[in-house]
């Protein structure tokens, strides 16, 4: 955020907080209400055809139910003759409930979950033709069977129905939106249905009385000729080598009765994150501020580090190309072994100063989001278990080393974890070859607003 | 005073951002903040915060028991682990209020949720009549849990145990699977007997390690606790009290206290296991009726009409019906309580042929939470309800829907009377829903027929300055 607030006021320009709010601002908002009921059920089970026996998961069955919000509150403003949807707000919780059974050898075993559905709640998008689809389920961690043998949140991308909505019968006299039916699924070594109860009503759209969108300027050109800040840089810019390494993490079931939910009890096994990239860039720019306190104060307000001399740093990293891929290899109950491995995301790369050091942390996403969904179809710790509220690894460049030609960072990490029924330790290692492309020098004169 | 208590709703929101937006920091919070169950008129001596993190679990496992009734209850081949996971987060509130001289200390621990692997979960086993074995699977979120302590006078003991507000044990074992009552288990849930200096200090882990047993209503086992807290540092909070010469708007309150005269009436779900679903909880082909006959008379409801003190005393009695005219502007009414738990949840269910042991149980509903609203020149009453943080007011012993499925997120039942009703010492409200529901396995219907009585206990008003 605040290298996005230097970044307009070094501009001088005007940011907007939405593009949909300034274009139509001046229009009223108006409402409409959500309600819904029914759920959708997935079911799954072990099929030799689609290979379950290759990966010890043709005596598991499972279920998940997923029941949506009942209400919830959309928004809308005016866009020609259709309706943009600005906003939405929930009424009640989405719930979904994983339940997976496992017979065969080491079972019968049965794991169940409530999934974390906070950020899940229904949405409304443009679609083609001045039409709106809604969708009854819009979630960060996509649905998945948890930390259960089941399809993998991105089995279970499309699972949820979705509907056109006409922004003309909705502005006459709402909609009723029939999302029931049944199909087939297919998710990894499982076959299984998709069933749908659902039912959705829109209530007509009604006039708020709280009126329209406000414009919320971020930074804007300075009034009276505003603040100078005078500031001396010296860039140096480094090109990241392909970079691959892993994170590895033994686990086993938690002593009992932390296990007994996730059929995670006698269960060994081991998961091993593995980054491929095909490399970033790190810009480390060195800077000075002229002037006295008010223009360090100023500067460090933009995001610079500056200390008292005026002399400060700002980095910044970013990986590009390639997945962090998850394998995995556990046996539930002491029983048969699952092995599967699944692509995932690249993890961030964030650079940051601190203590003459430039620190990067690989996937400081994950220690906000709770992990996410990256998880194979064999029962296991999910990564936000495996990591808990740290980053995937991190590591440190001296400060006094930037200039180099060639340099090597290490991003390492290595811990104890215990949550979601699994115990185990973690350990990565992945090694940042940086080689230097650029140097810069200027001076340049900021106007602050 | 009042002023407490019309923020006392708002009491865990604000104890969270206190926590979060100063504890955390190692600073004090500036903001308002309010005893947790201090009574209106407490003198706030002391509020601290702090934050916890927990760890492990509290487990269930209980079987069928002949000696306490299993053949009877139908659950002789029952067996089953029930575990409740707290969320990865929580707070402490720590409070120090003086009532009419007496001193009273209180400790508050509530767990963030839903978080990683929180919640509570069934792997419940079922011995069927042709030898097989049947398995419930279930999970449930968010699974509330809360420990308090009450320390009266100057005592530095406290034993925080699993409890509520309405005396209820404050833990959630609701599924879909069978299982003991909380009832059953409340005298074996964990607790931790510690210092108020050292939680004080924070920076310290309590141990609520446990194994107990329990035998009740069929069903016997243990209870093992795994539960630790591990506490931060403690921060001194605002307890948002000010002096009768502090600044602020002049405000007049107008409070309407209600005595419980009875709550009577009935409410049936019909259960039908079906559905893709069923197969996971066990629940193909169960069918017959959970029916609530919450009953009481005792529990005290209030309805609070707030404005601006230029606003006459007439003008709010008006606002909640004790006098005729229209409801002002600038006046807001907001209303509620808590009915303390009585009078029976029955279950009766039973399996098609050749399943020969139905299962059938009797226990006490929970509390139920009633919302008063007044809109458009009525009153409305909406009585308990799935989501209504109390618990669950269709739970049994036996399989069955929980009252989320049933309910979604609306009331046990609804009703309203006229604003003008509220001018007679006894108000009636028949209270009353009927609606079809089919998820998570089951399906069926549910009717509500009940009866509130409430009898006007007093009428009080107050002018007062504040934020």
């Amino acid at each position: 955020m605040r290298r996005l607030l230097a970044l307009s006021v070094a501009c001088g320009g005007i940011a907007w907080a939405s593009a949909a709010a300034s274009a139509a601002a001046a229009h009223p908002m108006l409402e409409s209400t959500l309600r819904t009921s029914g759920d959708v059920t997935v079911t799954w089970h072990g099929d030799t055809a689609r290979g379950c026996a290759a990966m010890g998961l043709c005596d598991v069955s499972g279920a998940l139910t997923f029941v949506p919000a009942p209400t919830a509150s959309f928004d809308f403003q005016r866009a020609g003759a259709g309706l943009s949807p600005v906003g939405s707000s929930g009424s009640g919780f989405a719930g979904a409930v994983v339940r997976v059974r496992r017979d065969g050898a080491g079972g019968p075993g049965s794991c169940s979950e409530a999934l974390d559905l906070e950020d899940a709640g229904p949405e409304l998008f443009p679609a083609a033709g001045g039409a709106l689809q809604l969708s009854l389920g819009g979630f960060q961690r996509g649905l998945s069977s948890g930390r259960c043998a089941g399809p993998t949140a991105a089995d279970l991308a499309d699972v949820l129905p979705v509907a056109p909505v006409d922004a003309a019968r909705l502005l006459a006299r709402g909609a009723r939106l029939d999302l029931s039916g049944r199909r087939p699924l297919v998710a990894g070594p499982f076959s299984g249905e998709v069933v749908s109860s659902l039912v959705a009503v829109l209530s007509p759209l009604r006039r708020r009385g709280s009126g329209g969108v406000r414009r919320i300027r971020v930074s804007q050109r300075p009034r009276n000729g505003g603040r100078r800040l005078r500031v001396a840089t010296r860039s140096v810019t480094y090109r990241i080598l392909p970079v691959s390494g892993t994170s590895t993490s033994p686990f086993a079931g938690a002593p009992a009765p932390g296990c007994e939910p996730f059929d995670a009890c006698a269960t060994t096994g081991t998961t091993t994150y593995a980054l491929r990239s095909t490399g970033g860039t790190l810009v480390v720019t060195r800077v000075h501020v002229f002037g006295g306190a008010a223009a360090r104060r100023l500067a460090r307000r933009l995001g610079m580090s500056v200390s008292a001399d005026g002399a400060g740093a700002a980095v910044f990293a970013t990986l590009r190309g390639g997945t962090l891929g998850v394998s995995e290899s556990v046996r539930p109950g002491g029983g048969t072994e699952c092995r599967d491995d699944a692509p995932g995301e690249l993890p961030s790369l964030d650079a940051a100063l601190a203590g003459g050091e430039v620190r990067l942390t690989l996937g400081e996403y994950y220690a906000q989001s709770g992990g996410g969904p990256l998880r194979t179809h064999c029962p296991g710790p999910e990564l936000g278990d495996v990591l808990g509220d740290a980053p995937l690894a991190s590591g440190a460049l001296s400060l006094r080393s930037v200039g180099g030609r060639s340099l090597v960072v290490g991003l390492r990490d290595s811990a104890r974890f215990s949550a979601g029924g699994y115990t185990g330790t973690r350990s990565a290692s992945f090694d940042l070859r940086l080689r230097r492309t650029r140097v810069s020098h200027s001076t340049r004169t900021l106007v602050v607003g | 005073m009042r002023r407490a208590r019309r923020d006392a709703a708002c009491a865990l929101t604000v104890v969270a951002l206190a926590i979060t937006a100063g504890a955390a920091h190692g600073q004090s919070s500036s903001g308002g903040f309010i005893v947790i169950g201090a009574p209106g008129d407490a003198r706030v001596l002391e509020q601290r915060a702090l934050t916890v993190t927990p760890s492990g679990a509290v487990a269930v496992s209980f079987h069928g028991d002949d000696p306490t009734g299993c053949r009877a209850a139908g659950s002789c081949g029952v067996s089953g682990t029930v575990v409740w996971t707290p969320g990865s987060s929580g707070f402490v509130s720590l409070a120090r209020y003086r009532v009419r001289g007496k001193t009273t200390s209180e400790v508050s621990v509530l767990f963030a949720g839903p978080g990683r692997g929180a919640g509570v979960t069934a792997a419940v086993r079922r011995r069927a009549p042709d030898g097989t074995t049947q398995s419930c699977a279930d999970a449930y979120a968010p699974g509330y849990g809360s420990l308090a302590a009450t320390i009266h006078g100057d005592g530095d003991r406290a034993r925080i145990r699993f409890t509520t507000g309405d005396g209820t044990p404050g833990l959630d074992l609701t599924t879909r699977c069978a299982g003991p009552a909380l009832a059953d288990v409340a005298g074996v849930l964990p607790s931790v007997t510690t210092s108020l200096r050292a939680l004080r200090r924070g920076r310290l882990t309590l141990s609520l390690a446990s194994d107990r047993s329990f035998a009740a209503h069929g069903l016997a086992g243990t209870v093992v606790s795994t539960l630790s807290l591990r506490l931060g540092r403690s921060a001194a909070v605002s307890t948002g009290q000010r002096s009768p010469s502090s600044a602020g708007a002049r405000h007049r309150s107008l409070q309407v206290d209600f005595d419980v005269a009875r709550l009577e009436g009935a409410a049936t779900a019909t259960v039908g296991g079906t559905g893709p679903g069923c197969s996971l909880l066990d629940a193909c082909g169960l069918t017959g009726t959970v029916t609530a006959r919450p009953s009481a008379t005792h529990g005290r409801l209030e309805l609070l009409a707030l404005a601006p003190a230029r606003v006459s005393g007439a003008r709010l009695r008006a606002a909640v019906g004790l006098r005729p005219g229209a409801r002002p502007r600038g006046v807001e009414v907001v209303g509620g309580g808590i009915i303390p738990r009585g009078g029976s949840v029955t279950a009766a269910l039973s399996r098609p042929p050749p399943d020969d042991a139905p299962c059938s149980d009797d226990t006490v509903p929970a509390a139920a939470f009633v919302s008063l609203v007044v809109t458009g020149g009525r009153l409305r009453v909406d009585l308990g309800g799935g989501q209504d943080g109390l618990a669950d007011p269709l739970r049994t012993r036996c399989p069955g829907p929980t009252s989320a499925d049933v309910l979604g997120a609306a009331p046990l039942a609804s009703g309203s009377v006229p604003l003008s009703a509220l001018r007679h010492a006894t108000v009636t409200v028949d209270l009353a829903r009927s609606a079809a529901y089919a998820t998570g396995g089951y399906r069926g219907d549910f009717h509500a027929a009940l009866r509130l009585v409430l009898r006007r206990r007093s009428v009080t008003e107050h002018v007062y300055r504040g934020g």
